[in-house]
């Protein structure tokens, strides 16, 4: 419900502030725990006197004494952080109110159809007694709605239905009446294969009309976010989970629900590219996650392994990969395979190609009984076809990347890699019209159709070495710009860096190279690169503890922090091409 | 009504103990001009260019603190904030200056919120003149302002060997393969060499520091926004003044947040065992909020 409360800023300008703030409970029970404070002692303290004088004045006979009161409010937390004093008799006039519509609502009050709540408590003087004063309101009171309740808990999904339906206009009170639809609502999802506009309608439905309810709202979000998860949508939850934090508190999460917010968001970061900010979500994830839950450990190892990976800490991504694995494969999960399409990624990015391709034939097999979704389809194609062009074997890398392009999907990746493959067959002139109908169109360079800045970066990047291998140095030094600035728009420094090694490999003529650094200089590579080196080099000994306690101190150098002094150490007036290449050559970053 | 701000640590990155930013906030000009007029009787009767707390007597600094701890009684505030230096290694995509930025924003924005035309003052680090950028900038050519200025002088001999060994000194972090031909320039001319890289490294300083309070500004605008979108959508913003001051341009309340800032850098959030009365007071009247993150 929103208030309006005097205020008083740190400089002690005065305003007034909307608050959004929802009872968690209300009871008149001298025992009840009271949780999830952001008020004060004091203010509390005022705003149940003042709610007990209010109540005296309505139900003079009562003589209540006491009450606890359990409140949540974002606006109030944030009023905090802010150092935004509310004025303490504003506050708990505005609490006061709010307290009153709850009870009232609690009684079937409609704040459009009656008057308002303090006359419409005085008229049901019963009915509050009934529900505040001889039972407890958020209990579940139907004790047939507690076996469905138990029906469905042991998966028995149907007799749980039937149970439901035949009781449903037998139930009394408004907590039944809402545990009843939130448990049709659950049974609905057991029986949906996959994502639904009705049952999305109905989801927002049931979230707008508990909008007042916390406790109600964070259930049917977390049962929807979790039957969005296993039906493999990977988009809606986390939105639905920004929508969620910026209206409640995440003081009222469980252990499991936290969990499930840290590993969305973790992976929400990582899909950015976030890699630092990801590996913080996956060790919050960490440490609510219950020691016997291994589906969940093994999800949130697996979802890590590219943190690791991408920034080339290839023993820990592979230890990562292997233990996600190793409790997948125990626990017969068909997410096994997911495990294994990790492990193709570590030796890809290793260099080891023709092992990520017996890796990523085997995620075929075994992916073949599941039902993809069409992203992964797409994506387990275009790995076998980019490990197959390393491999040389470019018949068998054109039928993965037709297979990869009938799943709809055009974000560049598919392209991408038929350029590569045009690329290691020397094939320029095809290269050039393949980029001119792909790569270089501005509908694929922004807008709803735009591709994947990761693949722009790499197109543009394949189009400069083609153009150095052919000595056409300013055509291939205007591709490399593109190139750097497709990866810098989205922060791949560590590709942007990868790839200004390019001119040194091909012997570039002085005076381009002189401009090729001045750009460089523009964009302060060198700077941003050493700023990621130095962050970023850290990863291991910080994060990979975390899921291996056992694992030996770290003491060598990572390949990140290896490849950046080898980089100090090139001189620019005497450097050896050989040199450079064997330096690209130590790990694969397309 | 008027802030002041400043902060501690080392920002670039490679700061082991702890990062501090603090703002003070004062309602009348007048208490401004009281606490000026007591700052330079005290740079008098101690001889001092500037208040810098490693730089002062210890009778001076102790007098320092007496001065502070009265004017904070008097009714001006300071908010302190401390950070683990582990904050500027969070982010992929947010580079230390652009977490910087935002960490001094959110103070800004918070102890100016309400305030229809807050002055505030800045004595800001950002680190846009790297030595990188600066042989770059030699390069480039100059605005005819500068080009001017840059012909008629020429760098005089009693500093140009101490200039040379301060870029020697600098450039030797710069990767050889961003070096080019600059070391060989500074061989053979190195008048001209120092010269040009002095010229390089102002230009850099003045256009950094213009990029980087533009991009200050906007992110205390966007942060009182969604402030006030959440909190009250009726409120008007302010319009922001941001004047940059250098702690050594005797700006009385930069001079006393710098103090604070390096009181709070070396104890913590709490006076140490040996202070004396002065900081104890001092650490009873400031707000000082410690963010583990």
């Amino acid at each position: 419900m929103n208030i309006k409360i005097q205020s008083t800023a740190f400089n002690g300008s005065k305003m007034l502030s909307n608050v959004d703030v929802f009872i968690l409970s209300l009871s008149f029970a001298s025992d009840k725990v009271e949780q999830n404070q952001p008020l004060s002692q004091r203010a509390l303290s005022e705003t149940k006197a003042a709610l007990l004088k209010a109540l005296a004045d309505i139900y003079p006979k009562l003589q209540l004494s006491s009450v606890s009161l359990s409140i949540a409010s974002n606006d109030l937390e944030r009023l905090r952080s802010l150092r935004i004093v509310p004025d303490a008799a504003s506050l708990s006039a505005a609490l006061v109110n709010v307290a009153l519509h709850y009870i009232a609502t609690e009684l079937d009050y409609q704040p459009s159809a009656d008057k308002d709540p303090a006359a419409y408590l005085s008229s049901h003087e019963a009915d509050f007694k009934q529900s505040f004063l001889t039972q407890s309101q958020a209990e579940i009171s139907h004790p047939s709605l507690k076996r469905a309740i138990e029906l469905y808990r042991d998966k028995k999904y149907v007799d749980a239905f039937s149970l439901l339906n035949s009781i449903y206009s037998e139930l009394g009170t408004r907590n039944d009446r809402l545990e009843a639809d939130l448990l049709s609502f659950m049974l609905r999802l057991k029986n949906q294969p996959s994502f639904s506009v009705e049952t999305e309608t109905a989801f927002r439905s049931a979230a707008k009309s508990l909008a007042d309810h916390p406790d109600f709202v964070k259930r049917y979000y977390f049962e929807y976010i979790r039957f969005l998860e296993n039906v493999r949508d990977f988009s809606r939850p986390q939105k639905l989970l920004q929508e969620f934090e910026a209206t409640y508190p995440l003081s009222l999460l469980s252990d499991s629900e936290l969990l499930l917010l840290h590993h969305l968001k973790g992976r929400a970061e990582y899909a950015r590219g976030d890699y630092l900010k990801a590996l913080d979500s996956f060790a919050d994830a960490l440490t609510v996650l219950d020691p016997q839950d291994q589906q969940n450990y093994a999800k949130i190892l697996n979802s890590s392994v590219n943190c690791f990976n991408d920034n080339l800490f290839f023993d820990e991504a592979e230890w990562l990969a292997n233990k996600a694995k190793g409790i997948r494969e125990l626990l017969n999960l068909s997410e096994s395979f997911e495990s294994l399409s990790c492990l193709a990624g570590i030796m890809a990015r290793r260099g080891e190609h023709q092992k990520a391709l017996d890796l990523l034939k085997d995620v075929e097999a075994k992916s073949s009984s599941l039902i993809l979704t069409a992203a992964e389809h797409n994506r387990l194609y275009n790995y076998l076809a980019k490990n197959a062009v390393f491999c040389g074997l470019y018949p068998e890398a054109e039928d993965y990347l037709a297979e990869a392009d009938s799943t709809g999907i055009h974000k560049g990746f598919s392209a991408q890699i038929r350029l590569l493959l045009l690329f290691k067959q020397q094939r320029f002139a095809q290269m050039e019209q393949l980029f001119g109908k792909t790569f270089m169109l501005p509908e694929n360079h922004r807008g709803e159709h735009a591709y994947d800045l990761f693949a722009l970066g790499w197109a543009y990047a394949l189009m400069a070495e083609a153009a150095f291998v052919q000595n056409e140095f300013k055509d291939g030094l205007l591709y490399l710009a593109d190139a750097l600035g497709f990866f810098l728009k989205d922060k791949y420094i560590l590709e942007a860096r990868y790839i200004a090694l390019l001119p040194l490999v091909y012997c570039m003529p002085d005076a381009l190279l002189s401009i090729f650094r001045e750009t460089l200089a523009e964009h302060q590579l060198a700077e941003l690169f050493a700023e990621f080196v130095s962050k970023h080099s850290g990863i291991a000994s910080i994060y990979y503890p975390k899921y291996n306690p056992q694992a030996d101190e770290i003491s060598t150098p990572s390949t990140l922090a290896d490849f950046a002094q080898s980089l100090d150490e090139i001189d620019a007036d005497h450097y050896d091409p050989a040199i450079i290449k064997q330096l690209m050559q130590g790990f694969c970053l397309v | 009504m008027y802030y002041f701000y400043d902060e501690s640590g080392n920002w670039s990155g490679r700061e082991r103990f702890r990062l501090v930013m603090g703002g003070l906030h004062v309602q009348e000009q007048t208490d401004l001009n009281r606490l000026t007029m007591e700052f330079k009787l005290l740079k008098a009767s101690h001889n001092l260019a500037y208040l810098h707390a490693n730089e002062m007597s210890k009778a001076a600094l102790e007098e320092c603190f007496q001065i502070i701890a009265s004017f904070l009684a008097g009714g001006a505030r300071a908010y302190l904030r401390i950070f683990p230096p582990k904050i500027l290694f969070e982010s992929t995509r947010m580079s230390f200056e652009e977490i910087y930025i935002d960490r001094a924003a959110s103070l800004v924005s918070t102890m100016i919120l309400g305030d229809k035309e807050p002055q505030i003052f800045y004595d800001m680090k950002f680190h846009y003149a790297y030595p990188q950028n600066i042989l770059s900038g030699i390069r480039q050519k100059k605005p005819y302002y500068y080009k001017r200025v840059m012909d008629a002088h020429a760098i005089k001999d009693s500093v140009l060997s101490a200039e040379k060994t301060r870029i020697e000194a600098k450039i030797k972090k710069v990767p050889k393969y961003e070096l080019a031909s600059y070391v060989q320039q500074l061989a053979q001319n190195e008048e001209q060499a120092v010269s040009d890289y002095l010229w390089s490294e102002l230009i850099l300083q003045v256009q950094g520091k213009e990029q980087a309070r533009e991009l200050f500004r906007a992110a205390i605008l966007n942060n009182l926004k969604a402030y006030t979108a959440a909190l009250n959508p009726t409120v008007e913003l302010p319009s922001l003044n941001i004047n940059y001051i250098a702690k050594n341009n005797n700006n009385a309340g930069v001079e006393l947040i710098d103090i604070l800032c390096n009181l709070v850098y070396g104890n913590g959030s709490k006076a140490s065992q040996s202070a004396t009365g002065a900081v104890r007071n001092i650490y009873q009247l400031m707000t000082i909020e410690e963010n583990e993150e």
